[in-house]
């Protein structure tokens, strides 16, 4: 599929997508989550595929472990570090797809976390994976409770009365879902300890959960965003540890077409492979899928080939990978359900 | 509150609770026990060696709380007990278990208030671990906190967070600590998070989440950072953690609780 040609209107249970305009550079579009009027309590599982618009493209002039630097550009100190997040995309070379925040910067610098959200850093530099001086990369503003949400009764088109729908979001550190919902009386987002979240990042790759009591009425709400274009790559170090990740996909993908780089281990069982799992909100389950030596799928306690089932646009996917892995093995690059 | 959160999603997840006792069946095809009413019961028991030495969990839920896991005397060999995907294992009471094979766990377990016995070859927490209350070990077991995921210690006050306690060994392997904090400390706070015969090995990282947030870094035996106003020294040699006042007068108070803390190895 082209991406000039895509324009899609699916149904996750709550994920619609289309493209509004494009020009040589950035195609943009919309992802419209939907969340039926509830008669039981209710779970979903959602991503958020469509970023903001970039603020800055170009090459560094250096690169260190944590560091690229940029010569001629002229930013504002401190201006990606502030309440907003910033993140980096790298959009050629060996980290094609990755996504650092800025946790710092100069006029001509940035200082990057290398983290990717896991255990271990992956330096800039690694030999073999490192980002280079003719690579190219982005700068672009993520979300916060506030921006993706709302920030008022008015304006959230979620429950926030009553029993409030709650948003449970992965906390990679503690490897639980911590919840949050927005508290009418204070006027902000909380989390369930009463700390203030109207400005906490919500992650590029984050997982969103959400949860709404029985007899909620139906709500919606729209994602304005760039289409992405490269690849993500998402960080999973291995060790049976879930890595909860859900960028890239803003259109469906049939797993058949699901491909994950050679650091992807094929098996014989759910145990011996790695595993993608995909939120099933009918059951209230996830359904995990692990690849055979053959390079067809099958469903964990099914039975049968599952090539042909499709990945929902917006779906929230988990990863698990069996054995340990560090720098570069230990990204995966997702494939995009069309060509950029 | 963690409770609440664990509990909330387990009931929204569609996860149960069941009375009984649980006996693992060797089916021979997947070694996979995926029923998710046998990692909900009051006792699993494992009795029987698996075709393959590995266990699975694969319930497709996040939380699978069994009172009691129990891994019988006669099995013959080591053992894996591990996650199709999402899968965690909460053990709330008692994991007990014999001398006669070693248990990896490669999945993120929750201990909460569990006593541990039996053990005394190796039992590895390989793949993550969270802390709540407190968690005693029989003095024989040979514990080893891995480096693939985070070991999360839950304080809720000095006289309520989780704790490791009594191991044989206890060994960090290159372990990324996580100090989760759901309640405000006050200065002068300490608290035992780890004890064992030997306390060994090291820590890649100490982290501080929930309350308060920032990393603590290494130097002289401790781990140290401020954050919330207070200084933070972590000491993996003892397992104390101590929570000082500010840099100026805390420092007096470190270097006066450490000369009085008897140290343990």
């Amino acid at each position: 599929m082209k991406l000039p040609q895509f324009i899609l209107l699916c149904l996750l249970a709550s994920a619609s997508h289309r493209v509004f305009a494009t020009n040589p550079t950035t195609t943009v579009g919309f992802m419209s989550y939907t969340f039926a009027a509830t008669t039981t309590a209710t779970m979903s599982c959602i991503s958020v595929p469509l970023k903001s618009a970039a603020v800055f493209s170009g090459s560094p002039t250096a690169v260190g472990d944590s560091t690229i630097t940029v010569d001629i550009a002229s930013w504002t100190a401190g201006g990606f570090a502030g309440t907003t997040p910033y993140y980096v995309i790298v959009k050629s070379g060996a980290e094609t797809g990755r996504i650092l925040r800025i946790t710092a910067n100069t006029t001509t610098q940035l200082t990057v976390d290398t983290t990717d959200d896991s255990p271990q850093t992956t330096s800039l530099t690694t030999s073999g994976f490192a980002l280079s001086t003719s690579d190219t990369f982005e700068i672009f503003p993520g979300y916060t409770f506030s921006s993706f949400f709302g920030s008022s009764t008015a304006t959230i088109p979620l429950t926030v009365t009553g029993t409030p729908d709650t948003v449970f979001l992965w906390h990679w550190q503690t490897n639980q879902f911590e919840q949050y919902s927005f508290n009418t009386s204070a006027g902000s987002w909380q989390k369930f300890d009463g700390t203030n979240a109207t400005n906490l990042p919500l992650p590029p790759n984050a997982t969103l959960a959400i949860s709404r009591a029985a007899g909620h009425v139906a709500a919606q709400f729209i994602v304005l965003g760039v289409i992405p274009t490269v690849a993500p790559l998402v960080k999973t170090t291995g060790g049976s540890i879930p890595r909860y990740y859900s960028s890239g996909l803003p259109a469906d993908l049939p797993l058949s077409q699901l491909s994950l780089g050679s650091n992807w281990k094929q098996g014989t069982s759910a145990f011996n492979s790695d595993t993608v799992s995909i939120y099933n909100a009918s059951t209230s389950t996830w359904n995990t899928y692990y690849k055979l030596s053959t390079g067809s799928w099958q469903l964990v306690g099914g039975s049968g080939v599952q090539d042909s089932t499709v990945i929902p646009a917006g779906s929230a996917l988990v990863f698990t990978k069996r054995t340990k892995a560090t720098g570069s093995a230990s990204f995966l690059p997702v494939s995009l359900p069309y060509t950029p | 509150m963690k409770t609440f959160v664990l509990f909330a999603f387990a009931v929204l997840a569609g996860a149960s609770a069941r009375a009984g006792t649980t006996n693992w069946v060797n089916t021979g095809a997947d070694s996979s026990w995926s029923d998710s009413k046998n990692w909900s019961s009051d006792t699993a028991v494992i009795s029987t060696q698996p075709t393959d030495s590995v266990i699975g969990v694969d319930t497709g839920t996040l939380t699978n709380i069994v009172t009691a896991l129990t891994f019988a005397s006669g099995l013959t060999g080591d053992l894996e007990i591990t996650n199709a995907g999402v899968e965690q294992l909460t053990i709330t009471s008692s994991l007990t278990g014999s001398s006669n094979y070693a248990v990896n766990f490669s999945l993120f377990v929750n201990l909460t208030g569990t006593t541990i016995t039996g053990f005394a070859n190796d039992l590895n927490f390989d793949s993550g671990l969270s802390l709540s209350g407190t968690v005693t070990a029989n003095s024989a077991a040979i514990i080893t906190l891995g480096s693939t995921s985070n070991t999360v210690v839950n304080i809720q006050s000095s006289a309520s967070h989780g704790s490791l306690i009594g191991a044989g060994t206890l060994a960090f392997n290159n372990t990324d600590l996580v100090l989760n904090l759901s309640g405000a400390l006050t200065a002068g706070t300490s608290m035992q998070l780890f004890s064992a015969n030997s306390l060994s090995g090291s820590l890649d990282s100490v982290t501080l989440a929930g309350l308060y947030s920032g990393s603590l870094t290494y130097g002289n035996g401790l781990w140290t950072g401020t954050s919330g106003g207070l200084t933070w020294n972590f000491n993996a040699g003892t397992g104390m953690l101590y929570v000082v006042p500010e840099p100026s007068s805390g420092a007096l108070f470190m270097t006066a609780a450490l000369f009085l803390r008897r140290r343990r190895y």
